[in-house]
């Protein structure tokens, strides 16, 4: 028995190479077992993560970011993804361990107190049945048993002061629901924090968050590292968050390391061709360039919206009646010509979505008028709607939720077509393929299921299905927010050649302003359910008016770590559209608010030509 | 790269066929319809044959001569011999025989009434779960109230009221699958409810809206092939329960009655502590066909949830 135990303790028991390293990849194999044989997720991956700095994993999905993370936790379900070779090192000190050889009870000593993670959805992160307090009290309550509650309540509050909560008391005692997505990632990041790890992964910690928020999580990051001289893997398929805040990136592809170094001599000099690529595809998003025949003739408006708004109520119960409304929509107006673009930005709940689908009538409107080649659509009959719904088309965020699971592509790519009675049974067939291939896909891709296509290829086949219904206009709801920065570029330039094409119009609605530059004629900026600035895409880009419009911009990335740009950061999140004060909506957060702000609603004025803002900076101007 | 592409319907029979479970499942019910829907051909007795014991010699002769009135006694709880292979039971009659006969009203019965819930629970769960707002409040209100009627003093009821009428065998067991179909279908709709609930939010129904799908090709192309795995797992569950409920009913007299036989009646002997202990070859042969019946179903519903779903890997 104690021969047994030595020899174990032998095993994973080693020396780091260099002992200014946190932790040490070297040689990383890991293998997944599937029914479709062996994929190598990590191919002999190598890497140093030095103390007190930040390494950014980039890479696009699939490449086996993650699975680097889940390896050095040993996070990896055995059954179905080993290390099968090679030695990830964690340095402890006095001693060093190989996590690959580390027995269980090891291993779970080490996770949560030398290393932590966090993940991408910080709201499914978090448990929602308990309280924060208690799920961080839980996290100290295990590494330290002997520690009294007092103290640990303690430790908690100062956690959560570290990572810039100021009503810790109030926090400790929420549940997660209540907090926005942001707050829960900083909850998630002082969760991480609470043992004094040596180590944090950040596994695409801002992705799912807003830019505002996205600039927030990053500055904290790098004020943590700065003051608390902890070391950070950061992965993440971004290029611009890796030039803000990493000192040091690995750039990975198909499991394998294709170049690594620091920040600045990558973005200066780029050696592999991967690299190359991958840099070029973040600088067409940041490239300006202005749209060929911007501002043509004279156009017929093929979509009028008028003090359009949806509020949702509250619903109550028996005992306590409903709470009031939420205004989603709140007097919204906008015309959109033939064959143009509206590009409609703003932070997640301002009620972008809700504006895209309340025209569509996929939700009924509280108030105002949608006129559809002058047809108001809000009076239309059910029957007559349905045929109407040939003409304005929707393309979603997730196209892997917006195609029938169990449905082939085949049968979903007829569906619609067969039901509107688009083209003569006989040439069904033919005229699916040709939409298909109009939209870059094979044909033999039609007796294939959803998931079997990758995340572009998906939304391609959204668009295909969208067109063959021989749509006039089209709903873009934030259609590569949810695809690798390489298959954005592809999925807008599709767009732009269908619109070119088939003379569409699109309503393209992102939280992206970088996105919106591209496709977009015009840019109208949304914020709590109503439009605060709107203009044409050139104007805006070139003279931003409002403080809010201001503070999107600067939460841009660029993907050049010389250009640390002064970030605007918005102090406060957005807390419902329900609780709006009297006066301008953005009062309590902008940095310029004046006293008239706080009494007195901004109505619409027009600046330049066709550019305006709902803001009194610009009164009498 | 261009393999020869199976269709989907092919992937499925290819993926079922190579299931060794869903075969081994298919093989056992094939034998257990073969069994009770050919046996009859097989067997020289009939159903409600009953079969006295063999006459001594003395009593023969008693008989011939006169002597005394002979009463024969049914040959009851015989042992398996060459003469009756699973022996006789408490009336007297052929164990094996019985068995093919009831099997086929057992069979029948499950089958149709787990046709009939999931028809009706499905249609009406969808419809409640897709439309929602007092639609679904009505229906599941509906469900409600049948969940509330007690069963079995209303089993005993209609019982009771068939016998008035002195409705014969085949209509009775006809009444018997309406009645347990018409009661049992609020689970499944319960199900399939909730299902749909929350599909109906995903976006793929959002999606199929906006393309101006109408709604009863929204629920029978989009939502319900996402329900079948469930409807699978509860139509092979309740094969076996409806068979032992018809036993059930048939104790309280709703169901089959003496003479016929089925599975869940001949099991039913075991209620007396006797007959169970002493006379095995009584109920063992057909409790082992429900077992293996509702074993076969699970194979075989198991093996078509596996083939039916596209996510599995093709190899």
């Amino acid at each position: 028995m104690s021969f047994r135990k030595k020899n174990s303790r032998s095993a994973y028991l080693t020396v780091m190479k260099d002992p200014d390293n946190i932790v040490e990849f070297e040689n990383v194999h890991t293998y997944f077992f599937t029914d479709s044989g062996m994929v190598k997720a990590m191919n002999g991956i190598s890497f140093d993560i030095p103390k007190g700095k930040i390494v950014g994993i980039v890479g696009e999905s699939g490449c086996g970011k993650t699975v680097t993370a889940l390896s050095l936790f040993q996070l990896l379900d055995r059954s179905e993804g080993q290390t099968i070779k090679g030695q990830i090192r964690i340095n402890m000190e006095s001693h060093a361990v190989n996590v690959i050889n580390a027995p269980a009870h090891v291993m779970q000593k080490l996770r949560g107190k030398q290393m932590s993670m966090i993940f991408q959805e910080p709201a499914t992160s978090l448990n929602p049945v308990f309280r924060i307090g208690c799920q961080m009290d839980e996290v100290i309550k295990l590494h330290h048993p002997k520690m009294y509650k007092k103290e640990r309540k303690n430790r908690t509050l100062e956690m959560l002061e570290l990572v810039g909560i100021t009503n810790k008391e109030e926090v400790y005692k929420m549940y997660p629901h209540e907090l926005s997505g942001g707050m829960c990632q900083r909850i998630m990041l002082a969760i991480a924090l609470v043992c004094h790890p040596r180590i944090i992964v950040a596994d695409e910690p801002t992705t799912a968050l807003d830019v505002t928020t996205q600039a927030q999580i990053l500055d904290l990051l790098l004020e943590l590292k700065n003051k608390l001289n902890i070391t950070i893997l950061l992965i993440t398929h971004d290029l611009g968050v890796i030039a803000q805040i990493a000192d040091e990136m690995i750039v990975m592809k198909d499991g394998s390391v294709v170049e690594k170094g620091s920040v600045k001599e990558i973005f200066k000099s780029p050696q592999h061709p991967y690299t190359v690529q991958l840099m070029r595809s973040h600088a067409f998003a940041e490239k300006h360039f202005v749209k060929i025949g911007s501002f043509p003739e004279k156009k017929d408006s093929i979509l009028e919206v008028s003090h359009l708004k949806k509020y949702f109520p509250q619903r109550g119960n028996f005992i306590s009646p409903g709470k009031g409304i939420v205004k989603a929509v709140d007097d919204v107006s906008f015309t959109l010509k033939r064959g143009t673009t509206l590009g409609l930005v703003g932070e997640s709940g301002c009620g972008k979505s809700t504006t895209g689908r309340t025209i569509l009538r996929l939700l009924e409107k509280t108030d105002g008028n949608i006129f559809f080649n002058g047809q108001d659509i809000s009076k239309v009959s059910a029957e007559q709607l349905r045929l109407l719904r040939t003409k304005m088309q929707i393309i979603f965020q997730d196209p892997y939720a917006c195609l029938s699971p169990r449905l082939t592509i085949d049968e979903i790519m007829k569906e619609a077509v067969r039901e509107h009675n688009i083209v003569p049974k006989i040439e069904l067939d033919t005229y699916i393929s040709a939409m298909m291939r109009a939209c870059g896909l094979q044909e033999s891709y039609k007796q294939r299921y959803p998931h079997e296509f990758s995340g572009g290829q998906r939304q391609r086949i959204c668009i295909a299905r969208a067109l063959a219904l021989r749509p006039e206009f089209i709903v873009c709801d934030e259609p590569v927010s949810a695809l690798d920065i390489s298959m954005r570029t592809q999925i807008i330039n599709l767009l732009q050649d269908l619109q070119e094409k088939y003379h569409l119009t699109y309503l393209f609605i992102s939280h992206d302003l970088s996105v919106v530059e591209h496709i977009s004629d015009t840019v109208a900026i949304m914020y709590l359910g109503s439009i605060i600035e709107i203009g044409a895409t050139e104007d805006i880009f070139r003279n931003p008016l409002h403080p809010y419009t201001k503070a999107l911009f600067s939460a841009i990335l660029i993907p050049d770590p010389d250009v640390k740009g002064k970030r605007i950061i918005l102090k406060e999140n957005i807390l419902s559209s329900s609780l709006s004060p009297s006066g301008c909506k953005f009062q309590t957060r902008c940095i310029k608010c004046t006293e008239i702000c706080k009494m007195k609603t901004p109505v619409m004025q027009e600046i330049e030509k066709g550019h305006m803002v709902c803001c009194h900076l610009y009164d009498g101007k | 790269m261009e393999k020869n592409v199976l269709s989907p319907k092919m992937l499925i029979r290819k993926r079922l066929f190579r299931n060794k479970l869903a075969m081994t499942g298919m093989f056992l019910l094939t034998l257990i319809f073969l069994f009770t829907f050919l046996g009859s051909i097989l067997t020289p007795y009939g159903e409600t044959e009953v079969f006295r014991t063999t006459e001594t010699k003395e009593q023969e002769v008693a008989k011939a001569e006169c002597k005394y009135k002979v009463i024969s006694v049914n040959s009851v709880y015989e042992p398996p011999s060459s003469k009756h292979l699973l022996g006789t039971d408490g009336n007297g009659m052929d164990i094996l025989t019985r068995l093919i006969y009831g099997g086929r009203i057992s069979l029948l019965l499950s089958i149709s009434v787990v046709a009939m819930e999931l028809l009706i629970g499905t249609v009406i769960g969808s419809i409640a779960g897709y439309l929602g707002k007092w639609v679904d409040a009505l229906f599941m209100r509906f469900v409600d109230i049948i969940n509330c009627i007690p069963s079995l003093p209303l089993y005993i009821i209609l019982g009771s009221i068939m016998d008035y009428y002195k409705l014969d065998g085949g209509i009775r067991i006809c009444m018997l699958c309406l009645i347990l179909g018409l009661f049992r279908w609020s689970a499944v709709a319960r199900i399939v409810r909730g299902q749909i609930l929350s599909l109906r939010e995903q976006e793929f129904i959002v999606a199929a809206k906006a393309a101006g799908i109408k709604t009863r090709h929204c629920i029978g192309r989009h939502l319900i092939p996402n329900v079948i795995p469930q409807l699978i797992i509860i139509a092979t569950m309740d094969l076996g329960n409806v068979i032992l409920s018809e036993a059930t009913l048939s104790f309280l007299g709703l169901g089959v009655k003496y003479p016929y036989a089925s599975w869940g009646n001949m099991l039913h002997t075991v209620n007396n502590i006797y007959v169970m202990t002493n006379y095995w070859f009584v109920w063992i042969p057909a409790g082992t066909l429900i077992f293996l019946t509702v074993l076969g179903f699970h194979f075989v519903g198991d093996g078509l949830r596996e083939a039916l779903d596209p996510k599995r890997k093709h190899t």
